[in-house]
């Protein structure tokens, strides 16, 4: 079996090994549901792994992702989790000028439209949400 | 009617209009729901006569209900949680070109369903409303199971998957107070948490960036890549046209809103889907949802627009308001001294047909408002990634931060993104997630209720007419859907044979 079948159960396992070391302190009610939802997903992705098993026992053709780059998806994904922190350090102004200029500079964008693109974004953005509907960024 | 034609101002007829225009507006915004919106325009709202504000108002929420299904249609990014069943094929036909037609669709089909579910209001909310009277706790949890059902058709081919995705979805909603104690459950100790995981910030990350994720996937995007698209007036007519072509998905759909609109908390997400459920087991191309098929937005669309109509049923008829939205217009309507109840149809009677009857011209206003959108808006999808990509995150971004003003639920999103991302490259359905985590909270909390009522006598949810009715439709719904499956796999075995 190929590794990537084992990547959405080692996401499961993590998740509920957290949510089962956190919920033993709670009372029986607290727990309940929780607990029989939790179980039912470790049910589930058991019998999902034993079809799979099954499956390649059989010798059944598993139909292969489709072949892609993910170099820049997960680029793009850097740069937004640098967003975040700048959002949390800088604000949404200073963060989201830094990000989109960031941005379309690691995926080429020429510059007049680099720096059209980020004021008015921003502008309109910080018009929008800061000025009509008041919130402070 | 001629009590309506009588009492026709243009001013109301602007404010009908400034209420679509507004709700479209705020529902395209990442991360505004009705009740946000309703909310936002509240000080301009009491300052208006009752008619004047019930009109404002209700028209905003309408208008939020379609403008949520833009982003839905245009960048695989719902507005709101009831435009996430529109995702599935709406964003589809966007990616086959079909951008202003899918636009079209949405719009046309929510007038109808806005206009439906008004008349439905005017004529059988006693009806309905004990109807719904009729729901209890144990009804309410074996409504929520059904609508769990849904997640089994969403993916026919790969139920578990589907189901897997829903109770992902649920024990993220475990997280924060629980019901019973109010004791912190999996809150990491972060007080942003203590409410749960929120919402909008985790809608907006599991499908927008986990989207722009999967269109870079074929290698950097430049300046000049484009989505191909259709003519935008040529597009525009031929979806307002198609929508009245799947009339049997449109006429459900709008039934399925109206009907499940006036269940107290049940609203427009439990709404769409189980109208896109309904809709892909009685279609005779069911293989075709999911790929960009005109009946996988109708449905959706119809049933979250119809929601409108069927919830003023239990706020106006009982008093009881369904959702936040109805409790904000239950507030506005007694703040001008209205008290909604069985007796506000008796005593306020011209009021309220006055009122439907400028629904009904909201309804066609939005259509229009609608029809110009797609005219225009679908231009969005010539904007290369590069540009776009970037934008939409900024944009999503201060839709997350905009409900709490916390930069957290900026991080919820991109922790939402990276989730949606891993599980659709896994072929677990981001429909399940919202699902679970919509109908999460409700169901412990109706099990708990159900079971404290009963003594823990599990039989509750067995002993009622009503609850074996939708036991009956959960059996049919589960047997449907393996059949459709059935009927897919012989359909997928033939093709690479032919």
């Amino acid at each position: 079996m190929p590794l990537s079948v084992f990547v959405v159960p080692a996401i499961v396992l993590a998740w509920l090994g957290t949510y089962f070391s956190l919920l033993p302190p709670l009372r029986a009610q607290s727990l309940m549901f929780p607990r029989f939802v939790a179980w039912s997903i470790l049910g589930i992705v058991a019998l999902l792994l034993l079809l799979q098993w099954l499956r390649a026992r059989k010798g059944e053709l598993v139909v292969p992702p489709p072949a892609v780059d993910p170099k820049s998806a997960w680029l793009f994904y850097g740069l937004c989790v640098g967003y975040v922190a700048l959002f949390w350090l800088l604000g949404f102004v200073a963060a989201s000028t830094i990000y989109l200029i960031a941005a379309m500079t690691v995926f080429p964008v020429r510059w007049p439209i680099r720096i059209g693109v980020t004021v008015g974004t921003v502008a309109a953005l910080y018009a929008l949400f800061g000025g009509l509907f008041g919130i402070p960024l | 009617m001629i009590e309506f034609m009588s009492q026709i101002s243009i001013a109301t007829l602007g404010i009908a209009a400034l209420g679509v225009a507004i709700g479209v507006f705020l529902g395209a915004l990442p991360g505004f729901g009705g009740g946000a919106s309703m909310a936002i325009c509240l000080p301009l709202a009491l300052a208006m006569t009752p008619l004047d504000s019930m009109v404002f108002l209700i028209n905003i929420y309408g208008g939020v209900h379609y403008g949520g299904g833009i982003p839905s249609v245009l960048l695989g990014m719902p507005g709101d949680a009831g435009a996430a069943a529109t995702v599935m094929d709406g964003y589809r036909m966007t990616r086959n070109g079909q951008a202003a037609e899918a636009l079209a669709l949405t719009a046309m089909s929510s007038c109808v369903a806005g206009a439906f579910s008004v008349a439905a209001f005017l004529l059988v909310s006693p009806i309905l409303a004990e109807f719904a009277l009729a729901f209890g706790p144990p009804e309410f949890f074996v409504l929520i199971v059904f609508g769990l059902t849904v997640l089994a058709s969403i993916e026919s081919l790969n139920v578990l998957r589907g189901i897997l995705g829903g109770l992902i979805g649920m024990s993220i909603s475990m997280v924060g107070t629980d019901p019973y104690w109010a004791a912190e459950r999996v809150t990491f100790g972060l007080p942003q948490l203590y409410e749960g995981v929120p919402f909008g910030p985790f809608l907006l990350g599991l499908f927008c960036i986990a989207q722009m994720m999967e269109l870079l996937e074929g290698g950097p995007p430049t300046e000049e890549q484009e989505v191909k698209v259709s003519t935008g007036l040529g597009g525009t007519i031929r979806g307002m046209v198609m929508t009245f072509r799947y009339y049997g998905a449109l006429i459900q759909g709008c039934f399925t809103g109206t009907v499940v609109g006036a269940l107290p908390g049940a609203g427009a997400t439990i709404a769409a889907f189980v109208s896109y459920t309904i809709a892909k087991a009685t279609s005779p191309h069911p293989e075709r949802f999911g790929t960009g098929t005109p009946e996988g937005v109708i449905a959706p669309e119809a049933a979250n627009n119809s929601v409108v109509g069927g919830a003023l049923i239990p706020t106006f008829t009982l008093g009881i308001p369904g959702s936040g939205a109805a409790a904000i217009l239950m507030g506005v309507m007694m703040f001008h001294g209205l008290r909604p109840g069985p007796r506000l149809f008796l005593e306020q009677l011209p009021l309220i047909q006055t009122l439907a009857g400028y629904l009904l011209i909201g309804c066609l206003l939005m259509a229009f408002c609608g029809g110009t959108v797609a005219m225009f808006f679908y231009r969005i999808t010539r904007i290369p990634i590069a540009i776009l990509g970037p934008v939409v995150i900024v944009g999503a971004a201060i839709g997350a931060y905009a409900g709490r003003t916390e930069p957290f639920d900026v991080g919820i999103m991109v922790g939402a993104g990276l989730l949606g991302y891993t599980l659709n490259r896994n072929k677990v359905p981001l429909a399940g997630v919202v699902l679970g985590m919509v109908l999460g909270p409700a169901c412990e909390d109706y099990l708990i209720q159900s079971l404290e009522m009963s003594g823990d006598d599990w039989s509750i949810f067995f002993q009622s007419p009503l609850c074996l009715v939708l036991w009956g439709l959960i059996a049919l719904s589960l047997f449907g859907a393996q059949m459709l499956a059935k009927r897919e796999r012989k359909l997928a075995n033939r093709i690479p044979a032919a």
